[in-house]
């Protein structure tokens, strides 16, 4: 694996554009991991996963623990790892232990011997030499450390107990991994307490690990306190190692995580776009931005996302987005998808999930360009003012 | 007749052949899968056309309850709404209606049930049946049938059968659309040879584009299934396309 930053924003802003190279595949950063359930995403087979925008969607986000009972992890070992099972040789999985969907730490139960997850197969508690079998199995091209992820509320003993079993998880699987740390990514949590962020990132980057996985936002920190919690974890880290944030999804918080010198993100955010039958629309560039101020439909929804599942889209022949050149856009109408929403027909999440996606790295896309022109504070004012104006356009209609 | 029937081979009584429907020409024999609410579950149009699939069927008590037929019609007919490019065919409501709703009673005017949505008692009569059809806009449409299972005895079949050859006048009648949409008339007749004869008679005399076998895999045994199936296909034309539903 190899990580370069190829473009930092001038004037003492973090913001930075970089380049991955795993194998023969190569992904411009910032970037979006796209979240998986056992290894592919929700709704695509692995055809339809091809046809969206590449090199962007090579990057997926696996999670070990999906496949905690099945199938054996012998069995995925012996077809000859992940990559091998999927049929997708060339795309770039990074495991992670938790994720927000089915995954989700259960830290009241992690002990000192492992970490704790609600699992499809139960409750299920992972030590790190359960962790790394997995790993060694699955053969992901970057993996985060098994860590102790705790809510915002926890009181400080139970954080700061958090930090110190990450750490020694972390370097317990490096321990374990054959190439010692080589594709480790090392994860760093800390809650909300600024000193044991600071701590946790100054220990993690002491490791032999290839990057970064910052973890333990996304639950129940304040937007605020997120901000500086971030920049403290951030100011701590090798600038040329790629970090990674997991369960900042929102345009807004992709924007500030950018800001804040992230390389990659990991979110479910599609995913609860598509099953709550959401489509994102808001428009991708400034130019966009410029065309559509005055211009909008509030009705289903805002400005960011429409409600293909409300009454007003029976009979709307339009394309969730004009000019989108996803398999979506192309082919269907907003009325199609409204009906299969209705009708509960699988092929509605289908057919979201793959223009929510399209969208998003087209977002993510454009954020590399600001970046790249030297424009990366400009883009993230206009685009959140724009977000506030047409909210409070909305609202003044109402 | 909007379509056009050619036999390309034979070996015994089977036969290759091409049919020619107005959106799409296909091969047969072919396995036509149910799109049952405008959708092939869980795969795209794309998908579809890559595996090779010509044709598929749409529900029409489905599309008539959820989007309704007249949105369909509104909006361009079932192909541009679901963006096929190939053939669509469409059944005549009434086995949904018998087999999913309560209180479902067959009179000569047609079938009496419990609307789904209020409860209320709906008709479903030949001539609906076919305006629905008309509305969805399929290469083939079936004529709304009095079907009975084959598990049954008694006086019932032949009733369905005579009803189902007194409904196809209406169903031909109520026909808006013959130049872009195929008819096809279903025999029924229960597992008697003798009634089926008569039914398959009486569905070539009007001279429909094409010709269905209905009434059967009900939970008769396959021996019987096999014996029905070849007596009509022996008596109905050569050069039209035979559908066994």
């Amino acid at each position: 694996m190899r990580f370069a930053v190829t473009k930092v924003c001038a004037s003492g802003a973090k913001a930075r554009a970089g380049l991955l190279q795993i194998g023969s595949s190569g992904v411009e950063t910032p970037a979006l991991l796209l979240s998986t359930r056992k290894g592919l995403p929700a709704f695509m087979s692995p055809d339809l996963l091809s046809s969206l925008p590449l090199p962007d969607s090579l990057l997926l986000n696996v999670c070990p623990t999906h496949f905690i009972e099945v199938p054996p992890s012998k069995t995925i070992s012996n077809i000859g790892g992940l990559h091998r099972m999927l049929g997708l040789p060339d795309h770039i999985l990074v495991a992670a232990a938790g994720e927000s969907t089915e995954c989700l730490p259960s830290s009241d139960a992690t002990n000192k011997f492992g970490a704790s997850f609600e699992t499809p197969a139960g409750r299920k508690l992972v030590k790190p030499s359960d962790y790394m079998e997995l790993i060694s199995c699955l053969q992901p091209n970057l993996w985060a450390s098994l860590a102790d992820e705790v809510p915002a509320w926890v009181n400080e003993k139970r954080n700061k107990t958090s930090v110190e079993r990450t750490l020694r998880w972390l370097d317990a699987c490096i321990a374990l991994d054959a190439a010692s740390g080589r594709n480790s990514l090392g994860v760093v949590v800390g809650g909300s307490s600024i000193e044991q962020r600071k701590l946790c990132a100054t220990e993690v980057s002491k490791r032999n690990v290839s990057g970064f996985w910052i973890g333990g936002f996304g639950l129940g920190e304040s937007v605020e306190e997120r901000c500086s919690l971030l920049n403290a974890v951030t100011d701590c880290l090798p600038l040329e190692k790629p970090r990674i944030v997991s369960r900042l999804g929102l345009p807004e918080e992709v924007l500030e995580g950018v800001a804040s010198g992230i390389d990659l993100f990991d979110s479910t955010y599609i995913y609860q776009l598509t099953m709550g039958g959401f489509a994102l629309i808001f428009p991708i560039d400034m130019v966009e931005r410029e065309m559509q101020n005055g211009v909008f439909d509030s009705s289903a929804g805002d400005s960011a996302k429409i409600n293909l599942r409300a009454t007003t889209y029976r009979k709307d022949m339009s394309r969730i987005v004009d000019g989108c050149t996803c398999f979506t856009c192309q082919n269907h109408t907003r009325a199609y998808l409204n009906h299969l929403i209705n009708v509960h027909e699988m092929l509605a999440q289908i057919l979201l999930e793959i223009h929510n996606t399209h969208h998003y790295l087209r977002f993510f896309r454009s954020i590399r360009e600001a970046i790249k022109a030297g424009e990366f504070d400009i883009f993230w004012k206009q685009f959140v003012e724009n977000r506030r104006s047409q909210i409070a356009a909305a609202a003044i209609r109402e | 007749m909007a379509l056009r029937f050619e036999v390309l081979g034979r070996f015994n009584r089977a036969r290759a052949a091409r049919l020619t429907l107005p959106h799409f020409t296909c091969q047969t024999p072919l396995f036509m899968p149910v799109g049952t609410q405008g959708t092939i579950k869980g795969l795209t149009t794309d998908q579809l056309e890559t595996i090779g699939c010509q044709i598929i069927l749409g529900n029409t008590y489905h599309l008539e309850l959820r989007p309704g037929s007249q949105l369909i019609d509104d909006l361009g007919g079932l192909h541009k709404f679901m963006n096929w490019k190939r053939a669509l065919l469409t059944d005549s409501g009434g086995f949904q209606m018998v087999s999913l709703l309560h209180l479902a009673d067959i009179t000569e005017e047609g079938v009496t049930f419990q609307s789904p949505v209020d409860g209320k008692p709906m008709l479903l009569t030949p001539e609906e049946s076919i305006n629905i059809q008309n509305n969805i806009g399929a290469d083939i449409i079936m004529a709304l049938d009095d079907v009975v299972k084959t598990t049954i005895t008694g006086p019932r079949i032949e009733e369905a059968m005579y009803r189902t050859l007194r409904w196809i006048d209406r169903c031909i009648a109520a026909h808006k659309k013959p130049d872009v949409q195929n008819l096809f008339g279903i025999v029924q007749g229960g597992l008697d040879p003798v009634l089926r004869d008569i039914c398959v008679r009486g569905l070539v005399e009007r001279n429909l584009p094409g010709y269905a076998i209905g009434g059967l895999a009900g939970g008769e045994d396959k021996d019987s299934f096999w014996r029905v199936v070849a007596q009509c296909t022996a008596g109905l034309p050569e050069d039209k396309p035979r559908y066994v539903m």
